[in-house]
């Protein structure tokens, strides 16, 4: 623990929850606009609401899980929209032809097979994140759209479909499946951070990498387990996303889903260089983004305003980040 | 911009001349890259009649030559260790912004509220990274959000074309000209694009900001401490960005004859960075330069445009160019390694 603590002496709060001072204030506004949400519109405090949103929630939060592990390495994983995309397609055109079973198992073979390229090239080839992410976030969406002709792929078996859309529709009682995926993941994440010796290595690695590798860190292992694992989770967010459409869409993830998964991480308060910050941190900084924008819908804002404020807050955030740390400097 | 003033400092900096890669001496990466560029002309011209037609070839370079105006303006970011996301949103935002501005005010003063609204973003977001220091990469991500959004707020996501409130098609025939028009066989975005090129080129190598630019990337705290003013720079060379992508976004939205909310976004912006990735543009800021850019725009829009021609699809084309960064930036990389 003795290396998280050193590099991370800017968060004098953090101990074993990996929570800071910085975090209350994000739950201040998480409370605060649920406030606002609830006098100005009566459909924000419903059981139903809250359903919805941890289930729309879920597939982002995967994304974000592993965008933490690489910014946390003082990495980026650009990749992970295409790797959504081309993990839909593959999971439906599998599943059509072989069953529930092959299509799952693809399927989530893609996001660390992507992630492994990454990683063999960041760690062991020492090329830059941000470059080979953008190589293979070409590579994968040109595979998604290529497997599928441009099209979405539609049309899964009867036989196998409930059990494919329980997985992203869904519910055990009042809660949405993807929302107890979520949880489990985040409880395994926060463990596997917290608790494990890589999980320790790799703030280790993002704190300060010579450090890492004289103390007999090997630095290039480490980097291409987070880079798998970032490629793992993006599948696993990519296979949810999919089993609530139940078509395989070789657009899954060219959208916003890239840099909402960014957004979060960085509205949480992990750093961009590495070696500071958590996954309850981005789960707080995703819980932002996820009600920010299921309440602007409620309030009847139009999407495109939605975009402004978004971006709005993005700003206000690093930027309220960025002054705290000059004033400390 | 780069005032006289600022040559002043001229005991710190002038140490900094030495560190400048000129483009005089001899570029590996821009050898390797036009090699490459031209192995792939032989290569398209033998397999087809059809590439080395002036009319496909006019073609080509009248859209790289766009893109080329945005790539360098990223590049120039990118040398001083910072980048630029918001470019494909702003490039949507001055669409609408200048188009809207021409059918009310004329193409005079439509064309400079357009290179106005680049302009500003690009304040913007020089502000938030020089004085609030906040992360380039980010700043720009929510710049990104911003300036899309105002877009399709500015036309309620509708496109605008040439038209007026009679459905009578408006006459703008300067605008035009300069996204579609012909000066002898050349098209007139090839020329602007030479323009820009030379105008960034004597910024980039014969002022101070130039300089300043290579030396912040190279290493920002020598930069500050031997008399860069590192933050003016700074939020200068985001206002560069902006006004590329403002003449860009103009030219394309000539070529369309329309000002579209979604005339940018991600494609264009990817565009923009392969195109610095491919040239060799050291990410981490300090070496490259927009001569290298320019051999990146090319061999992607001529790869892109043989490929076409052979009958690959677009789809595999997107692998190809995603192989081709890594490569390139491998072979970068190997290349500092052995030197």
């Amino acid at each position: 623990m003795t290396t998280v603590e050193a590099s991370s002496d800017r968060l004098p709060g953090q101990r074993g929850w990996g929570l800071a001072w910085s975090d209350t204030a994000l739950l201040a506004v998480l409370l605060g606009m649920c406030v606002v949400y609830t006098v100005f519109s009566p459909h924000f405090l419903q059981v139903n609401n809250f359903a919805n949103i941890l289930r729309q929630a879920s597939p982002l939060f995967f994304l974000a899980m592993g965008q933490t592990l690489c910014l946390l390495a003082a990495g980026i994983d650009l990749s992970q929209g295409s790797v959504v995309s081309l993990t839909s397609v593959i999971t439906v055109g599998v599943m059509m032809q072989y069953g529930l079973v092959a299509g799952t198992a693809a399927g989530l073979l893609v996001g660390p097979l992507v992630g492994l390229v990454n990683g063999l090239l960041i760690g062991p080839g020492r090329l830059s994140p941000i470059i080979v992410t953008i190589g293979t976030l070409f590579v994968a969406a040109g595979a998604a759209l290529q497997y599928s002709g441009g099209e979405p792929i539609a049309g899964i078996p009867e036989d196998v479909l409930p059990y494919f859309a329980w997985v992203g529709q869904g519910s055990a009682g009042p809660v949405p499946v993807p929302a107890i995926f979520m949880l489990i993941g985040l409880a395994l994440l926060h463990l596997f951070l917290q608790r494990t010796r890589l999980g320790r290595h790799i703030y280790a690695v993002g704190g300060h990498p010579e450090a890492a590798l004289t103390s007999g860190i090997r630095v290039s292992w480490v980097l291409v387990c987070v880079y798998t694992l970032s490629g793992f989770l993006s599948g696993i967010g990519g296979y949810i996303l999919t089993a609530r459409a139940i078509s395989g869409e070789p657009l899954l993830g060219g959208g916003d889903l890239l840099l909402q998964s960014l957004g979060s991480v960085v509205i949480g308060g992990t750093s961009l260089f590495g070696g500071r910050g958590g996954v309850l941190k981005t789960f707080l900084g995703m819980l932002v983004i996820s009600l920010m924008v299921n309440g602007l819908n409620l309030l009847g804002m139009s999407t495109f305003i939605q975009q402004v404020v978004i971006g709005g807050i993005i700003l206000a955030s690093v930027a309220a980040t960025a002054l705290r740390g000059v004033q400390r400097r | 911009m780069v005032t006289r003033s600022e040559k002043a400092p001229a005991s710190g900096p002038a140490a900094l001349t030495a560190r400048v890669r000129l483009p005089a001496e001899l570029d590996w990466q821009v050898v390797l890259l036009t090699v490459a560029l031209a192995g792939m002309g032989v290569f398209f011209s033998l397999r087809s009649p059809h590439f080395l037609a002036i009319e496909n070839l006019g073609n080509v370079i009248r859209h790289a030559a766009i893109i080329y105006i945005i790539a360098a303006g990223q590049t120039i970011t990118i040398l001083s260790a910072g980048i630029d996301l918001s470019q494909g949103m702003v490039a949507s935002l001055v669409s609408v912004v200048a188009v809207d501005a021409i059918l009310n005010f004329g193409v005079v003063g439509g064309s400079l509220i357009g290179l106005l609204a680049g302009a500003a973003a690009g304040l913007f977001t020089g502000l938030m990274v020089a004085y609030v220091r906040v992360q380039p990469f980010l700043a720009t991500v929510g710049m990104l959000y911003i300036a899309g959004g105002l877009a399709l707020v500015y036309t309620a996501g509708r496109t605008l074309f040439f038209i007026d409130v009679t459905g009578q098609r408006v006459e703008a025939p300067v605008f035009f000209w300069l996204g579609q028009g012909h000066i002898g066989n050349v098209p007139v975005p090839v020329l602007v694009a030479l323009g820009v090129a030379g105008l960034l080129y004597l910024l980039m190598s014969r002022t101070p900001f130039g300089r300043y630019v290579y030396a912040i990337g190279g290493n920002e705290e020598a930069a500050s401490m031997s008399g860069v003013p590192v933050q003016r720079v700074k939020v200068a060379i985001y206002v560069v960005s902006g006004i590329c992508v403002a003449i860009a976004a103009y030219l394309l939205s000539s070529r369309s004859a329309s000002g579209h909310p979604h005339l940018g976004g991600f494609p264009l912006l990817m565009d923009a960075i392969a195109a610095v990735a491919i040239g060799g543009t050291n990410f981490m800021g300090g070496e490259g330069g927009i001569y290298r850019t320019a051999m990146g725009v090319l061999i992607i829009a001529f790869l892109g445009n043989g490929l076409n021609i052979l009958g690959v699809s677009t789809f595999v084309q997107q692998m190809i160019i995603g192989v081709i960064i890594i490569a390139a930036f491998w072979l970068s990389v190997v290349r500092r390694r052995v030197a």
